[in-house]
C-alpha cells in the first residue's frame, strides 16, 4: 500500500469532520490511524493552518494506542506554542503517561514535554526527568539524558540549580553502555553549549579501560562517543598516554569511517604527550596512514573529508603518518574537488626519494584535458621545484616539454612558474627561460604578464629581451594595474642597465604613469621611480641601482610555516567541518569553544617552527611583484599597503597578535593555493 | 550533531525533513536551492563541494539518484558521523523501500518520518540497523501492534541486549554458514603496460543461517596472519583491515583471532586492503591498445590482451571498454575471440570475452569512421580503458579460510560451512591512453 495519496495538503476542518466521522465507529482505531497520516504530511509539508486541530489531537490522547499517541505527541511538541492556553489542557494526559508501565510510552513522554517550551511543560519535565534518569529500563534514561541536554540549552541556570548534571554524570556508571555513551553525547553537548560556563568532562582512565572493554556491546554510533571522551583526558605520564593509544588502536579497523577517524583523532591527540610516539610503536605511522588511505574506497564526500584530514596531519604532524604517494594518484572519474585535494597531498608528500614518480604523474595531469586541472598540475610543479633542489631539474624539463606544443594555457600557467623557479635557484635555468620566451605572444592573461615581464626586467640584456618588451609594453594603457607596475618597474630597471639605448622608451612609459594614470599607486611609484633615477646624489644614478638592481631574497616553499597553535587545534577538530575548511576554529564558529591541549608533565612541546618564520620572510608564491619589495625594504618611503594587497602574507610586522592573525590567513590560504586562484 | 535532516528533490527543494534540536531556523533549508545553483554555475568548478557554509549554517548533503540528503548544523560538528550516517540513511531506507527516489519518499513518508524519529534522537544516531529498526517499525506497521495482545510494546532490544544486532530465538532447521571471499582488483596502468598503482579490496561475506546464538571463530591461512606488528617481507602484509561491529576487536588485537556473534542473514564480516605491488607486479589481464586517428577519415584501433593468471585458472565475462571519440560512427569489428559491440551513448566500444583462459592471447581490430567537419573541440582522447572480469576459485593475495568453527553452547547443534573464492576487477581497473 502506498501512502502517497494522503501526502496532500488537507484543511484541518476536514480533518476535523473526519474525525468525527471516526468516533462513530464501533472500533475507530483503524480509521483514525489513517486520518492521523494526513495529519503527519501536513507537518511535513509545513502546513500550518493545521495548528487548530491542537484539542482534537490533545483529545486522541485518550486513546490506548502507542501509535496514535506517537503522532499527537509528536504534534503537540510541534504545535503547542500556538495556542499555549489549550495546550495546557494536555498536562493530565501526560502526568498520567509518567507513571505508565510501558517505556516506549514514558521515553516518548519526556521527549515530548521537553520540547514544548511553555512554562508548566517546563516545570513538568524537570521533575519528570529527576526521576527518568534512575529509571528502571534504560530506553528511557536514554530519552531522559536528552530531554535534560535540550533543556540545558533552553534554561541553563535553572538545570544546574537544579543539580540534574550530578544525576547525568551518574549514568556514566550506568550498567548499560548505550546509555553511558548517550550521558557522554548530552554531556558532550552540554559542554560545547556556552563557553563561559566553567564546565569540563575529566576522564577517570581506569573507568574508561572498562568501557572499552566491554564497548562492542554497544552500538557503533555509541562508540564514536565513549572514544571522543578520551579527549577530555589528560595524562600525566608518557606511559599512560601510550596505554591509551594501544586501547584505541584496534578501533582503526572498525567497519565504521566515522568511528575510525574519531579514532585517529583521539591517537593524534594522545601522541602530544609522548616523545616521538613513532619510535615507541613503530608501526603506528603505517597503521593510521593505511586506514586512512582505505576510506578512500568509501563515496565522494567520505573521500574528500578524509583528504582534508590528511592535509592537516601532513602539514603538523608528518612524522605520525606516512602514505605512499601513488596512491593518492588521481583517477580518471574522481570528483574534481577530490581531484584537486589528491593534487595539494601529492605535493605534500613529494621528497627527495620519490620526485621523479610525482613528476611523472604530474605530467600525466598537465596534458589533461581539463584544463583546469592541467592548470594545477603545472603549479604544482612550481612549488615541486621550489620544495626540493633536486627536483628542480627534472620539473623544468618536463615543464620545457609541454611548453614547446605553444598551448596557451600551459604557457600561461608556465611563465608564473618559471619565474618562481629562477627566482629561487637563480642561474640554473636561464636556457629555459629563452624557450619560454619564445611563446610571448600567447600570454594574455595579467598573472602571467606580470610573470613573464618580471622575467624580461630581470634577464634584461639577454636575449632580445628588449625588443619583447618594448613589444609588450605597447599596449600598456589597456593592461590591469599589476601588468602596469610591472611594465613600470621592468622599464627601469632596463633603463638602469642600457640608459642610452631605452632612454626614449622610458621617458613615455614616466610620462603615461605620472600624468596619464588615474591610479594613485601607480602614479606614486612612477614618480619615485623618476625621483630616483633624477636624484643626483653621489654618482650617476647609484642610488636608484642600489635599489633597483640588487639581489632578490630567496623564496621558500611556504607550507612549513604554519602558526603551531593554530594546527594544534585543528588536529583536535580532527573530522569536523573546521577540518574541511582549514580554517581557525574561532574564524568560523565564533561562539565555539577554544580547544587547546592542556598541560601536563607528559606533554611535549612542539617543534619550534615559529623561529624560522621570523628569519625567512614568506612570499605569496602567486603574486608578490618580486622586485618592489626591495625598495620597500630599504625606504620604507610608503605604506606598505599601498603597494600590493598581497604584501600582507609578509611577516613584517612584529607585534605578535598581528603576526597570529596573518599566519592564520596564510593557513587557510595555503590549503587553497594550489588549488584556488584568489581565495583571500 | 545535525539539527535538521532534510530530504531534497534534485533542484534542492524540500520533500520531507525532520528538525532535531530547534536551533536553526526552519526556512533556513529555502536557501538551499539557490546555493546548489550558485555552486553549480560557478566558473571554476573546483568549488563544488559537498559542504556549504552559508550565513553561519553548514550544510552537509551527499546526492543519491534523484535526492539529496542534507544535514544542518550551525556548529563545528563531527561531520564526518553527520555524513556517514547520510549514508547509512539510504542504506536503510533502500533496505526498506528497494528503491530510493523521490517517488518512494511521497509513498512512505509516514515511516520514513518515523524511522527518522528512531534512528536519531536530539541529532545524535541511534540506530541505523536495519533489522533492529524493523523490529518494531515494519513496513505495515500496525500490524505489529494488532497483533500484540497487551499495549506493551517491548522497546528494541538494541537498548535492552548485550548483543545489539542480533536477537534471541533464532531458529533453523539446517544450520548452515556460507562464507564468501571476494577480492576486487584495482589497477592503474600506464599506457606502456607499467602498473602505477595497485590494491585489493578483499570482502569476507557471511550468510549465516544458524539457530541460537553461536559463537563463531574464523581461522585463516598462515599467509593471511596479519603481520602489522613486525613487518617482516614475508607473508600478506593486510595494510588494513575493518571489522564488521560484531567482531571483537580486542581478541583480534591481541591474539590475531577472529571472533564473534554473527547477525542473522547476510553481512559483511571483515574488508581489507593490499596496496602490496609484490602480488601485483603485472596486471592480471594486460591490454594494450594503439589507436591510430586518421583526420577527417577514420580511426583505426588496434587492441591486444593477454592473461597473466595461471594455465588453470580462467577468467570469466571479460569486458575491455575502449573509449572513441563521440562523433565516431560505421564501426567495423574483426575480433580474432569474442565479441565487440559499439555503445555511441557511451562513446565505447566493448570487447566481450566470455571465457578467458590464463596465459592466452588475443587481437581485436576495429575502424570506425569520422565526419568529415572539423570538430570544434580538438581533444586529444585521454579517457582511460577499463576492463571488468571475473576470476573465480581464485584469490589474488593467496588468502584461504582454514576453518570456520561454529559453537552454540546451549544448542550443540551440527552446521555446515560453506566456502567460495572469487577475484574480480573492482570499480577502478583501468589503462591510460596515450
Amino acid at each position: 500500500m502506498s501512502d502517497g495519496k494522503l501526502f496532500i495538503k488537507t484543511k484541518s476542518s476536514e480533518i476535523k469532520a473526519e474525525l468525527d466521522q471516526a468516533y462513530k465507529k464501533s472500533k475507530p482505531h483503524g480509521k483514525i490511524k489513517i486520518i492521523l497520516k494526513k495529519v503527519t504530511a501536513n507537518i511535513i509539508i509545513n502546513n500550518n493552518e493545521i495548528s487548530r486541530l491542537l484539542p482534537d489531537m490533545i483529545n486522541l490522547l485518550r486513546f490506548d494506542d502507542i501509535e496514535i499517541r506517537r503522532v499527537c505527541l509528536d504534534y503537540l511538541s510541534l504545535y503547542s506554542h500556538y495556542d499555549p492556553t489549550v495546550a495546557v489542557k494536555s498536562l493530565p494526559f501526560l502526568r498520567r503517561f509518567r507513571e505508565d508501565n510501558d517505556a516506549v510510552l514514558r521515553a516518548l513522554t519526556i521527549k515530548t514535554i521537553a520540547s514544548i517550551g511553555l512554562p508548566e511543560f517546563v516545570d513538568l519535565s524537570f521533575q519528570v526527568i529527576r526521576l527518568y534518569l534512575k529509571d528502571k529500563n534504560s530506553f528511557v534514561r536514554i530519552s531522559a539524558s536528552f530531554a535534560l541536554a535540550r533543556m540545558f540549552h533552553n534554561d541553563s541556570t535553572r538545570v544546574l540549580n537544579e543539580g540534574l548534571l550530578t544525576d547525568l554524570n551518574e549514568l556514566l556508571y550506568d550498567d548499560d553502555q548505550g546509555v553511558v555513551s548517550v550521558a557522554l553525547s548530552a554531556l558532550d553537548s552540554i559542554i560545547e553549549f556556552d563557553k563561559s560556563l566553567d564546565l569540563k568532562l575529566t576522564v577517570n582512565p581506569d573507568h574508561f579501560i572498562q568501557l572499552v572493554k566491554h564497548i562492542h556491546k554497544s552500538t557503533e554510533w555509541s562508540q564514536i562517543y565513549v572514544i571522543n571522551s578520551l579527549l577530555s583526558f589528560v595524562p600525566t605520564t608518557t606511559e599512560s598516554a601510550l596505554d591509551m593509544i594501544e586501547l584505541i588502536l584496534p578501533f582503526l579497523q572498525h567497519e565504521n569511517s566515522a568511528i575510525v577517524l574519531n579514532a585517529v583523532k583521539v591517537i593524534v591527540y594522545l601522541s602530544n604527550y609522548v616523545n616521538n610516539p613513532q619510535l615507541i610503536i613503530p608501526t603506528l605511522p603505517k597503521r593510521l596512514g593505511s586506514s586512512l588511505v582505505s576510506l578512500l574506497a568509501k563515496p565522494t564526500e567520505i573521500q574528500f573529508l578524509v583528504l582534508r584530514n590528511i592535509i592537516l596531519l601532513l602539514l603538523g604532524r608528518k612524522e605520525l603518518v606516512e602514505f605512499n604517494v601513488e596512491m593518492l594518484f588521481c583517477k580518471y572519474d574522481d570528483a574534481i574537488y577530490v581531484k584537486d585535494t589528491k593534487l595539494e597531498i601529492i605535493y605534500l608528500l613529494a621528497n627527495e626519494e620519490n620526485f621523479s614518480i610525482v613528476a611523472r604523474e604530474l605530467e600525466e595531469y598537465a596534458t589533461d584535458v581539463d584544463v583546469a586541472m592541467a592548470r594545477k598540475a603545472i603549479r604544482a610543479f612550481g612549488n615541486l621545484a621550489v620544495k626540493l633542489h633536486n627536483a628542480a631539474p627534472l620539473c623544468v624539463e618536463i615543464i620545457m616539454d609541454i611548453i614547446s606544443n605553444g598551448v596557451s594555457y600551459i604557457v600561461q600557467e608556465s611563465a608564473v612558474v618559471l619565474r618562481n623557479i629562477v627566482r629561487r635557484y637563480p642561474g640554473q635555468f636561464d636556457d629555459s627561460i629563452i624557450e619560454l620566451v619564445k611563446h610571448y605572444k600567447v600570454i594574455d592573461e595579467s598573472d602571467s604578464k606580470t610573470a613573464m615581464i618580471w622575467i624580461l626586467g630581470q634577464y634584461c640584456g639577454q636575449f632580445d629581451s628588449w625588443d619583447i618588451l618594448k613589444d609588450i609594453s605597447k599596449s600598456y594603457r589597456d593592461e590591469s594595474l599589476e601588468v602596469q607596475l610591472a611594465i613600470l618597474t621592468a622599464t627601469i630597471k632596463m633603463y638602469l642597465n642600457y640608459p642610452t639605448e631605452y632612454e626614449t622608451t622610458t621617458l613615455e612609459v614616466l610620462k603615461w604613469a605620472t600624468e596619464e594614470v588615474d591610479n594613485p599607486d601607480l602614479r606614486e611609484r612612477g614618480f619615485f621611480y623618476w625621483r630616483l633615477i633624477s636624484s643626483e646624489n653621489n654618482e650617476f644614478q647609484k642610488v636608484a641601482k642600489d635599489v633597483v638592481l640588487v639581489d632578490n631574497p630567496i623564496i621558500n616553499s611556504e607550507n612549513e610555516n604554519i602558526n603551531p597553535q593554530v594546527l594544534e587545534e585543528l588536529e583536535l577538530n580532527i573530522g569536523t567541518l573546521a577540518s574541511i575548511y582549514l580554517k581557525p576554529v574561532s574564524q568560523v564558529f565564533r561562539l565555539s569553544r577554544h580547544k587547546k591541549l592542556t598541560p601536563s608533565p607528559a606533554l611535549q612541546s612542539r617543534k619550534k617552527k615559529t623561529t624560522v618564520v621570523e628569519e625567512t620572510p614568506v612570499y605569496s608564491n602567486r603574486k608578490a611583484t618580486l622586485s618592489t619589495d626591495q625598495i620597500h625594504r630599504k625606504k620604507s618611503i610608503m605604506r606598505q599597503a599601498s603597494f600590493d594587497s598581497s604584501f600582507s602574507g609578509i611577516s613584517d610586522d612584529s607585534q605578535g597578535s598581528n603576526k597570529i592573525t596573518g599566519l592564520a590567513n596564510r593557513l587557510s590560504r595555503r590549503a587553497s593555493m594550489i588549488t584556488g586562484k584568489k581565495k583571500f | 550533531m545535525a539539527s535538521q535532516i532534510h530530504f531534497l528533490d534534485i533542484k534542492g527543494k524540500s520533500l520531507l525533513s525532520r528538525d532535531y534540536k530547534g536551533d536553526i531556523a526552519s526556512n533556513a533549508i529555502e536557501d538551499f536551492p539557490l546555493l546548489l545553483l550558485d555552486m553549480e554555475n560557478n566558473e571554476d568548478e573546483s568549488n563544488y563541494k559537498p559542504f556549504i557554509n552559508y550565513k553561519g549554517i553548514n550544510y552537509v548533503f551527499i546526492q543519491h539518484k534523484n535526492l539529496y540528503l542534507c544535514g544542518l548544523t550551525s556548529k563545528n560538528e563531527n561531520i564526518m558521523s553527520i555524513i556517514i550516517f547520510l549514508s547509512k540513511l539510504i542504506e536503510v531506507l533502500t533496505q526498506y523501500f528497494k528503491h530510493l527516489e523521490e517517488e518512494s519518499i511521497r509513498d512512505n513518508f509516514v515511516i520514513i518520518y518515523e524511522l527518522l524519529d528512531e534512528m536519531m534522537d536530539y541529532g545524535i544516531p541511534q540506530t541505523t540497523d536495519t533489522k533492529i529498526l524493523k523490529e518494531y517499525i515494519t513496513q505495515n506497521y500496525y500490524k505489529l501492534i494488532k497483533n500484540t495482545p497487551s499495549r506493551i510494546v517491548q522497546p528494541p532490544n538494541a537498548v535492552t541486549n548485550s548483543v545489539s544486532w542480533r536477537k534471541d530465538g533464532i531458529f533453523y532447521k539446517k544450520n548452515e554458514a556460507f562464507l564468501d571471499v571476494i577480492e576486487s582488483i584495482n589497477m592503474l596502468i600506464n599506457a606502456n603496460g607499467q602498473v602505477l598503482n595497485s590494491e585489493i579490496l578483499g570482502d569476507v561475506k557471511i550468510k549465516s543461517h544458524l539457530s541460537g546464538m553461536p559463537d563463531l571463530r574464523l581461522g585463516l591461512n598462515d599467509k593471511g596472519i596479519f603481520n602489522n606488528e613486525e613487518s617482516n617481507s614475508k607473508g600478506i602484509e593486510m595494510e588494513d583491515i575493518k571489522f564488521h561491529q560484531c567482531v571483537r576487536l580486542s581478541k583480534f588485537e591481541n591474539e590475531r583471532i577472529i571472533t564473534f556473534i554473527p547477525p542473522d542473514g547476510e553481512f559483511t564480516l571483515m574488508s581489507y586492503r593490499l596496496s602490496s605491488t609484490q602480488f601485483l607486479m603485472k596486471p592480471l589481464i594486460a591490454v594494450n591498445c594503439k589507436t591510430k586517428i586518421h583526420k577527417h577519415s577514420r580511426i583505426e584501433i588496434l587492441c591486444s590482451t593477454k592473461t597473466q593468471i595461471k594455465k588453470k585458472s580462467t577468467a570469466n565475462n571479460v569486458e575491455i571498454i575502449i573509449p572513441i571519440p563521440d562523433d565516431a560512427d560505421t564501426p567495423k569489428f574483426f575480433p580474432e575471440y569474442g565479441t565487440v559491440k559499439w555503445v555511441p551513448e557511451k562513446s565505447c566500444i566493448i570487447w566481450k570475452l566470455k571465457t578467458f583462459p590464463g596465459g592466452k592471447q588475443y587481437h581485436m581490430k576495429a575502424e570506425l569512421g569520422l565526419p568529415a567537419v572539423d570538430s570544434t573541440e580538438d581533444l586529444i582522447l585521454k579517457k582511460p580503458i577499463k576492463v571488468n572480469f571475473q576470476i573465480p576459485y581464485f584469490t589474488t593475495s593467496g588468502i584461504q579460510v582454514r576453518y570456520l568453527r561454529i559453537n552454540e553452547p546451549k544448542l550443540q547443534y551440527q552446521s555446515y560451512p560453506w566456502v567460495r573464492y572469487i577475484t574480480q576487477s573492482g570499480e577502478d581497473y583501468t589503462v591510460r591512453t596515450k
